[in-house]
C-alpha cells in the first residue's frame, strides 16, 4: 500500500491559488525529489502534507486512509515527519528537549534518545544547548533528529541543504544518504541542490505554478534536458 | 525593614497571580482581562470557607483554588476554545467575564470588603536578625518562594514545561510533531486560574477580598507582565517583587506620590529593557 497519495488537491493563500490539482504517490522506501524555481508550490506541498495548510479540494491518503481533514498533530501520529524549510527549532528548549518532547509512535527499532545520538554525535555534545544557540548546520541537525524522533513512515524534508556552508552541506547528504540506507524510511525531498536531489532520488517531479509538468525515473528526468532547462534552469 | 518585608509578602502574592497570566499570555498569545476576576472569586470562596464555616485555611486555599479552576474550565471550553485565533474577540469575551463575575460576587457576598481572614495558627511573630515580623507574612514569602521554586522545575525541567516553552516559541511546529497543542493550552488555562484562586485566599489573610479586586490586582499584575516579559517564569518573580517592593514602600514612605511610582518604575524598567526583565519579546 502507498505510504502517500494525493488525489488533485487545491490549496490558496487566501484568495491565491497554490496547488492547482495536484496528484503524486510516494511508495514504502521511495525516496521522491520535488524540483522546480522558487515561488511554484513545492514547500506549499509540504505544507499541505504536513496538514499545516488546508487541502480546498482533493483528497490526502496516509497508507489509503484520508486524513484530508486531519489536524497537524494527527498527521504526525499517522506516520508524517517535517523537517521544515526554516528549520523551526524551539529557541528556548535545549537540544535534548527537543528531541524527548516528540509524541512518540512505535517500539520496536525506534528512534530512541541514544539511537539519534549515535545518528547526529554533534547533537549529544550540544545536549544541553537551546535551539537559539546553534549554528545553521546544527539547526538542520536537530530538525531532522526531531522529526525522526516520532518515528515517522514518511520523512518531508524542504530544503535541508538551503544557507549551509558547502562542508556542512556534505554532512547533510551524507546523513540523508545513510538515513535512506539504514532506516528504509520513504521520504519526500524539496531541494535546490540538484546533485544531492538526484543522487538520492528514486523519482523526481518537476512542479511549475502549482502543477506537476514532469514525474519520472532519475533516468528519465535525465533524458529531458528540455525539462530541466524550462523549470529548473541549471545544468 | 517592616515595610520590606510586607512588600514581598505582597510581591509574592501578585507572583502567584501574575505567572500565570505571563505563562497563559505566552501560550494563546491572548491577554486575559479575567484573570484578576479569579483571584476575586477565590477571595471570596476562601473567605466563605475560612470564615462562615470556620473550616480550616488548607481547605479554603483548596476550596478557592477548586472554585476558579472551575469557572477557568467553563471560560476556557465555553469561549476561549470556540474563539481560536480571533484575539479581539477573545479580549472582549474575557472583559465580559470580569464584569459577569464581579457582578456575582457583589451578589452572592453582598458589595462591601471582607476583612482579611485571621487563622489563629498564624497569629503571633517571629524575631529574625533583631527584627520582629507578623508570622503570616513569614508564611506567604515560604509559601510564593516554594511555589516560584516548583513552578521554575516545572517550567524548565518537565517534558511538559518543554511542550509550553515551544508552543510560545512555535506552536504549529509543536502540532507537527504530533502534540495537541490546544489541550496542552486549556490545560495551562485551568490550572493557572486555580493557581490564581488560591492565590486570591493566601491573599486574603492580609488583603481580604473585594469586588474592586477584578479590576485592581489585574492592573497591578499587569504591570508585573510587563516589567517581567510575557511567558517567563524568572521575569514574573522579579517584576512582582518589585511590584510588591516598590508599591508597598511608597504606600508608606511617600503617599503622595504613590498613585504613580509604579507607572514610573514601569517606565523606568522599559526605557531600558523595552521587552522587559527577562528579555523575550511580547
Amino acid at each position: 500500500m502507498s505510504v502517500l497519495e494525493l488525489e488533485a488537491i487545491h490549496a490558496a493563500y487566501g484568495e491565491t491559488p497554490v496547488l492547482e490539482g495536484l496528484s503524486l504517490t510516494v511508495e514504502p522506501g521511495m525516496v521522491l525529489a520535488i524540483l522546480g524555481r522558487n515561488g511554484m508550490g513545492k514547500t506549499t506541498t509540504v505544507r499541505a502534507i504536513a496538514g499545516l495548510l488546508p487541502v480546498r479540494r482533493g483528497v490526502v491518503r496516509l497508507h489509503g486512509r484520508d486524513v484530508t481533514g486531519h489536524s497537524p498533530q494527527r498527521r504526525a501520529r499517522a506516520g508524517i515527519g517535517l523537517v521544515p524549510e526554516t528549520r523551526q527549532v524551539f529557541p528556548s528548549c535545549t537540544v535534548r528537549e527537543h528531541l524527548t518532547m516528540a509524541a512518540r509512535r512505535g517500539s520496536d527499532g525506534a528512534w530512541t534518545l541514544e539511537r539519534l545520538y549515535d545518528s547526529f554525535p554533534v547533537l549529544r555534545t550540544r545536549a544541553r544547548a537551546h535551539g537559539g544557540e546553534l549554528s545553521g548546520g546544527e539547526q538542520q541537525m536537530l530538525a531532522i533528529a526531531r522529526a525522526l524522533s516520532t518515528n515517522p513512515d514518511l520523512l518531508l524534508l524542504d530544503e535541508p541543504t538551503e544557507g549551509l556552508a558547502p562542508a556542512i552541506v556534505d554532512d547533510i547528504i551524507g546523513m540523508v544518504h545513510r538515513l535512506k540506507s539504514e532506516s528504509g524510511n520513504a521520504m519526500i525531498v524539496v531541494e535546490q541542490n540538484l546533485r544531492l536531489a538526484l543522487s538520492i532520488a528514486d523519482r523526481v517531479v518537476v512542479m511549475s505554478k502549482g502543477r506537476i509538468v514532469f514525474e519520472g525515473t532519475v533516468a528519465q528526468f535525465d533524458a529531458e534536458p528540455e525539462i530541466r532547462r524550462r523549470h529548473i534552469g541549471v545544468g | 525593614m517592616l515595610t520590606v518585608l510586607n512588600g514581598l509578602s505582597f510581591g509574592f502574592i501578585l507572583f502567584l497571580l501574575a505567572s500565570g497570566l505571563s505563562l497563559i499570555m505566552g501560550a494563546m498569545g491572548v491577554l486575559n482581562l479575567a484573570h484578576g476576576a479569579l483571584y476575586m472569586v477565590g477571595a471570596y470562596v476562601g473567605w466563605s470557607v475560612a470564615v462562615d464555616q470556620d473550616a480550616s485555611f488548607l481547605l479554603a486555599v483548596a476550596a478557592g483554588a477548586a472554585a476558579a479552576g472551575l469557572v477557568g474550565l467553563v471560560m476556557e471550553r465555553g469561549l476561549f476554545a470556540r474563539l481560536h485565533d480571533r484575539l479581539d474577540e477573545q479580549i472582549l469575551a474575557a472583559f465580559g467575564c470580569l464584569y459577569i463575575l464581579t457582578d456575582l460576587v457583589s451578589l452572592i457576598w453582598g458589595p462591601q470588603a471582607k476583612a482579611p481572614i485571621d487563622v489563629p495558627a498564624l497569629d503571633g511573630s517571629v524575631t529574625i536578625a533583631g527584627f520582629s515580623y507578623p508570622l503570616v507574612r513569614v508564611v506567604i514569602i515560604g509559601v510564593g518562594i516554594a511555589f516560584a521554586i516548583g513552578l521554575w522545575w516545572l517550567q524548565e525541567r518537565t517534558r511538559a514545561g518543554a511542550i509550553v516553552r515551544a508552543g510560545m516559541d512555535d506552536s504549529s511546529m509543536v502540532r507537527a510533531i504530533g502534540i495537541n497543542v490546544e489541550l496542552v493550552v486549556a490545560l495551562l488555562f485551568v490550572v493557572g486560574a486555580a493557581v490564581a484562586g488560591a492565590a486570591g485566599v493566601i491573599g486574603g489573610l492580609v488583603l481580604g477580598a473585594s469586588t474592586s479586586f477584578g479590576i485592581d490586582v489585574l492592573l497591578l499584575a499587569l504591570i508585573v507582565v510587563v516589567l517581567g516579559g510575557v511567558g517567563s517564569v524568572g521575569g514574573a518573580l522579579a517584576g512582582a517583587l518589585m511590584v510588591g517592593v516598590v508599591d508597598t514602600v511608597s504606600r508608606t514612605e511617600l503617599p503622595e506620590v504613590s498613585s504613580f511610582t509604579l507607572y514610573a518604575l514601569m517606565t523606568v524598567v522599559l526605557l531600558l529593557r523595552p521587552t522587559g526583565l527577562s528579555g523575550k519579546a511580547a
